[in-house]
């Protein structure tokens, strides 16, 4: 598989503070790839790094082969969704134009939404079991229920980028609880099952990447640990220098996923 | 309410229209002498012998139309604050940009100023410059929030531009006349007392420019308030999008205040009944504030003109009297 998304070398940081040194990864086209590491890892900045709204102070990301800061934003919207990690409106918008919002990029400036990006919204809402909830008030809803809504507006944005869409999401599952999160995870396998989309997801629960993820980049202090196939990357002393804690790692018989147990805090004399 | 986006637009510009146009053609028919509408547009009278025609259209049309400029002015430079800082309670005047732009029109006025540039006038000229520079503090004070300005930083950085600015204007009124200060002090208050088509006609340049740029803002409005980051990643070149408000919001107070002074809570009061009628969206909300706030404004200054009669209060007492109890009802209802 192509690299559709690649990260070279690429240094960040805010105020002087480095926050990526010298990171390197790849997203293959179709693939589904986590950015797994503790909190201030920079894996939230690689991610932004990745869409666009951050630019490295040295490397360079490239989107098929081509600098990112070389495209247009719009152009590169209808592309690339990023799911934040939570989201506060203003104002009062209801589920349904915030998924309208969507659409956006493929609007010129002054043209008005067509009964077409209204199909498309709607599809991308019943694919996120939100069609419901098109009326209600963005704010009433539900942490879950935002989620799905703002995935939804994600779905939107991309439709109609055929098998090139990315769709990028920052900590999905921290607003979320443990059904919504296996919701979610669902939902993703599937929308990459029935189209081709390439994913690329950062969170720090273990199990959530785990079970969802075809790739890692295990991200510590700003520099990549390891990178490759997850079944080859999520092992114990990788997980003990990552997160300085001792976990077994197993497979689960029933699904046949890789499930991580923390055990306990790993001793100071084991850490790097 | 989701579907036609267009009729949508239509109609609550076409409602809110009637509104402000009914409330301009009658207004100057109220007042302590009593005209008719069709005596003073009647042709068949010279206009040196037709009374009511001279009342309506030298006496009370001006400052009836001076008060659907700066209503309208005001109340939609209120939708671009509120979207721009992310903060339905941002208005011109609670955030200290209208005392900034009274700064800047005093100092015009009493310094006696009197360049005129491309048909802008040195009171619009200064009265922008003082809003540009209030503006700019806020925003300041806002960048780098992910959520938006909190209300509490809102809302205290208001009171201290106010008080800032108040105690800068004090200040430059020892230097005007003596006989001005009266003139002065009702100008502060916001007064529509014109008598004259030239500052309306100084201001209309200004409008043009604002509300051009409003309504390539109406979009951009809806994204930024998911937040910068997702604005951005939605397509939108939001540090562009954000000095376009920034400016053309400060460029409208400022042709505002330079007729009619610092007219209080308009900004507020006129958006939010907007927004309780047709919605969110700011390409429906910015068209129907700007008309419902002509409406709002000219009626506010009829009430102003006949409550104590022969006694004409300054415009923004009335505004102040109803904006207020209604900024602290959406205060505590908010909390």
């Amino acid at each position: 598989m192509p690299d559709l998304l690649r990260a070279e070398r690429i240094v960040f940081g805010y105020h002087g503070a480095p926050v990526l040194r010298e990171v390197s990864m790849d997203v293959s086209a179709g693939g589904f790839v986590g950015i797994l590491g503790p909190n201030g890892s920079g894996k939230t900045t690689l991610l932004r790094a990745l869409a666009g709204t951050v630019r490295p102070a040295r490397g360079r990301v490239l989107l098929d082969g081509r600098d990112l800061s070389s495209y247009p934003r719009r152009t590169l919207a209808r592309r690339m969704a990023v799911v934040a990690q939570e989201t506060h409106l203003a104002f009062d918008y209801t589920a349904l134009e915030v998924v309208m919002m969507g659409r956006y990029p493929h609007l010129s400036t002054f043209e008005i939404e067509r009964p077409g990006d209204f199909t498309i919204a709607r599809e991308a809402m019943t694919a996120t079991g939100t069609l419901a909830l098109q009326d209600r008030r963005f704010d009433t809803l539900s942490g879950g229920e935002k989620q799905r809504v703002i995935v939804a507006a994600a779905f939107a944005q991309i439709a109609g980028a055929a098998g090139d869409g990315i769709l990028l999401l920052d900590e999905p599952t921290v607003a979320l609880d443990l059904a919504y999160q296996l919701e979610l995870g669902e939902l993703l396998r599937e929308r990459q099952r029935v189209g081709s989309l390439t994913i690329a997801v950062s969170t720090h629960d273990l199990n959530f990447a785990a079970s969802l993820c075809r790739t890692l980049v295990l991200l510590k202090n700003g520099q990549v640990l390891a990178v490759g196939p997850t079944d080859d990357v999520l092992t114990s002393p990788n997980i003990r220098l990552l997160y300085d804690v001792d976990a077994d790692v197993t497979r689960h018989d029933a699904t046949g996923r890789i499930v991580v147990v923390p055990v306990r805090r790993a001793r100071a004399g084991s850490q790097p | 309410m989701t579907t036609g986006l267009a009729r949508r637009i239509a109609l609550t510009a076409g409602g809110f229209g009637l509104l402000a146009a009914i409330a301009i053609l009658t207004a100057p028919l109220v007042g302590s002498t009593h005209i008719s509408l069709r005596r003073a547009f009647d042709r068949s009278i010279p206009f040196s012998d037709n009374v009511d025609a001279q009342i309506f259209f030298i006496a009370r049309l001006p400052r009836t139309l001076s008060g659907a400029l700066v209503g309208s002015l005001l109340a939609s430079a209120g939708v671009v604050f509120q979207g721009l800082l992310r903060n339905p309670l941002a208005t011109p005047f609670t955030l200290g940009v209208s005392a900034g732009a009274a700064l800047g029109a005093m100092l015009a006025i009493t310094f006696s100023w009197s360049f005129a540039w491309a048909g802008i006038s040195a009171a619009a000229a200064a009265s922008f410059i003082g809003s540009l520079a209030a503006v700019g503090i806020v925003y300041a004070l806002a960048r780098g929030r992910h959520r938006g300005l909190s209300t509490n930083v809102l809302l205290l950085a208001g009171v201290t531009m106010n008080a800032f600015f108040s105690a800068l204007i004090l200040f430059v009124q020892y230097f005007a006349d003596f006989s001005q200060t009266y003139r002065i002090l009702r100008w502060l208050m916001g007064d529509l007392d014109v008598s004259s088509y030239q500052p309306i006609l100084t201001a209309l340049p200004l409008m043009f420019i604002s509300f051009a740029a409003f309504a390539w803002l109406a979009r951009p409005l809806n994204l930024l308030s998911l937040g910068d980051e997702s604005a951005e990643t939605r397509g939108l070149n939001v540090a562009a999008a954000q000095r376009i408000a920034f400016i053309s919001a400060s460029l409208a107070t400022g042709a505002a205040v330079s007729v009619g002074g610092p007219v209080g809570f308009i900004g507020i009061v006129v958006p939010h009944l907007v927004r309780l009628i047709v919605g969110p969206d700011h390409r429906v909300v910015l068209p129907a504030s700007a008309l419902f706030g002509a409406a709002f404004l000219v009626g506010c200054d009829v009430v102003a003109r006949t409550v104590i009669a022969p006694i004409e209060l300054p415009v923004g007492v009335i505004t102040a009297l109803i904006g207020g109890p209604f900024f602290l009802w959406l205060l505590v209802r908010r909390a």
